[in-house]
């Protein structure tokens, strides 16, 4: 088949969208509207595209749409609740640790992921995981301090 | 990079209705699970795929187990569940260190152990797998064979289904160490894997593998191995160096050179070898 009707999950909202089978998840996000999800690279390295399929962190540019069939997405979209900012955003935003931005949303997608299985990483941890998202302005310092001072603060909140 | 073209996919219900459909209408379709070199290839233009095989969702062949002694790992396992598996403690280092020289986070997530085999290459993966004397399973509709991690390249109508080895056991130690260029997806210039066994202060049993023995393949260092059995573990290492420079004959290119790569190698088998006595004697430095 070249055409399926897919089920899925982005951001909490149930969808059932028509993909084809050449469509990448990449392509289908940003067709939806998840325009926070850019295209980099398209060989899985710079980590611009990086989405969470069921909590675990994928190059959407290698994903065809069709593998994400009964799946759950999130996008940076999906971190804000209301008007309220996701912990890492705010953070972002104090450390001015966004320079052009367009690396940004994946990188807080891979920071997201990695507070969810290592909620105190170090400095280390931070930079190691930060190998697969590439930014040109070379903001890595403020990046680093952003993730790992929002690490603490949701140390102290709970 | 090129548009991917058009083309028809088939998702399967079971592993045998994946190989039905290959030894059928499938012929020549392309098996995709991870996708991470699949993509890339397309949009580069290296493949036009017409009809695609999705296993992705198949759960059967997605496990690691231990039973009787003998470690199974289906197919479709991700490297992340290679490296975060319990079945691999800190004497299988080597699959721990997946970690540090496979890639980066999301391609581990992605990118399985069956389809790293079955893509072929100078892959990390098929030395460590070397060194641990595995057996690669292959199926397809009418049989089923059993194939050394080299050999790994499925036919048309076959599926790399299961890799199996025997456990290292007590006293044993698989470690992995790589010379790479660049802190991520780097590809390896040189690699050595190996797995030490240690009986009463000497070496029981050796397994020493690296990415270039001869030209561009990988493979195990006999002499090497046969020359420290037997050996106390401080004497095994004396000479190690020397004798790996001579036996190892490999290709040279723009990532290093073939003396380049003598070198480096020397160095590689050595140090991985000091890093399985350490674990197994833990930690204590005699060597």
């Amino acid at each position: 088949m070249k055409f399926l009707n897919l089920r899925l999950k982005i951001n909490g909202e149930e969808k059932i969208i028509r993909v084809g089978s050449r469509e990448r998840l990449l392509d289908l996000l940003r067709r939806l509207g998840y325009k926070s999800v850019k295209e980099g690279c398209s060989t899985g390295d710079c980590g611009s595209c990086n989405v969470l399929v069921d909590g675990v962190l994928v190059n959407s540019c290698l994903m065809l749409a069709i593998q994400a069939r009964n799946r759950e997405i999130t996008t940076v979209e999906g971190f804000v609740t209301g008007r309220k900012l996701h912990p890492l955003q705010e953070s972002f935003l104090e450390f001015a640790a966004s320079q052009c931005g367009y690396c940004i949303p994946g990188i807080l997608v891979t920071a997201e992921y990695l507070l969810s299985v290592n909620p105190n990483p170090s400095e280390e941890e931070i930079r190691r995981i930060l190998v697969g998202n590439i930014c040109r302005c070379g903001g890595y310092t403020k990046i680093v301090e952003a993730i790992r001072t929002a690490s603490l603060l949701s140390r102290e909140r709970r | 990079m090129r548009e991917i073209p058009d083309f028809d996919i088939y998702i399967p219900s079971s592993l045998s209705d994946a190989l039905d459909y290959l030894s059928n209408e499938g012929k020549e379709a392309f098996v995709i699970a991870g996708c991470t070199d699949f993509i890339p290839m397309v949009k580069r233009g290296r493949i036009r795929p017409i009809k695609v095989l999705d296993i992705s969702h198949l759960r059967e062949l997605r496990y690691i187990t231990l039973d009787s002694g003998f470690i199974k790992i289906g197919a479709l396992t991700t490297i992340s569940d290679l490296v975060n598996s319990p079945v691999f403690d800190n004497r299988y280092g080597g699959i721990k260190s997946l970690e540090r020289y496979f890639g980066v986070i999301t391609t581990r997530n992605m990118a399985t152990v069956g389809g790293n085999l079955a893509s072929g290459g100078e892959r990390d993966l098929i030395q460590i797998f070397l060194a641990l004397d595995a057996q690669v399973k292959i199926r397809s509709l009418q049989n089923e064979r059993v194939t050394s991690p080299t050999e790994a390249k499925p036919n048309l109508g076959e599926l790399i289904t299961e890799i199996t080895f025997k456990d290292i056991g007590a006293d044993s130690c698989m470690e992995f160490s790589k010379f790479e260029k660049r802190a991520a997806n780097g590809i390896s210039v040189c690699t050595a894997a190996v797995t030490l066994k240690i009986s009463d202060n000497l070496v029981e049993d050796v397994k020493i593998v690296v990415n270039r023995v001869k030209g561009r393949e990988p493979g195990r260092l006999y002499r090497v191995e046969e020359s420290i059995i037997g050996k106390r573990i401080e004497d095994a290492i004396n000479d190690v160096d020397i004798m790996v420079k001579s036996e190892v004959d490999p290709a040279g290119d723009f990532r290093g050179s073939k003396k380049f790569r003598k070198e480096i190698t020397k160095v590689l088998v050595k140090r991985t070898l000091i890093k399985c006595i350490r674990t197994i004697t833990g930690g204590v430095d005699r060597v």
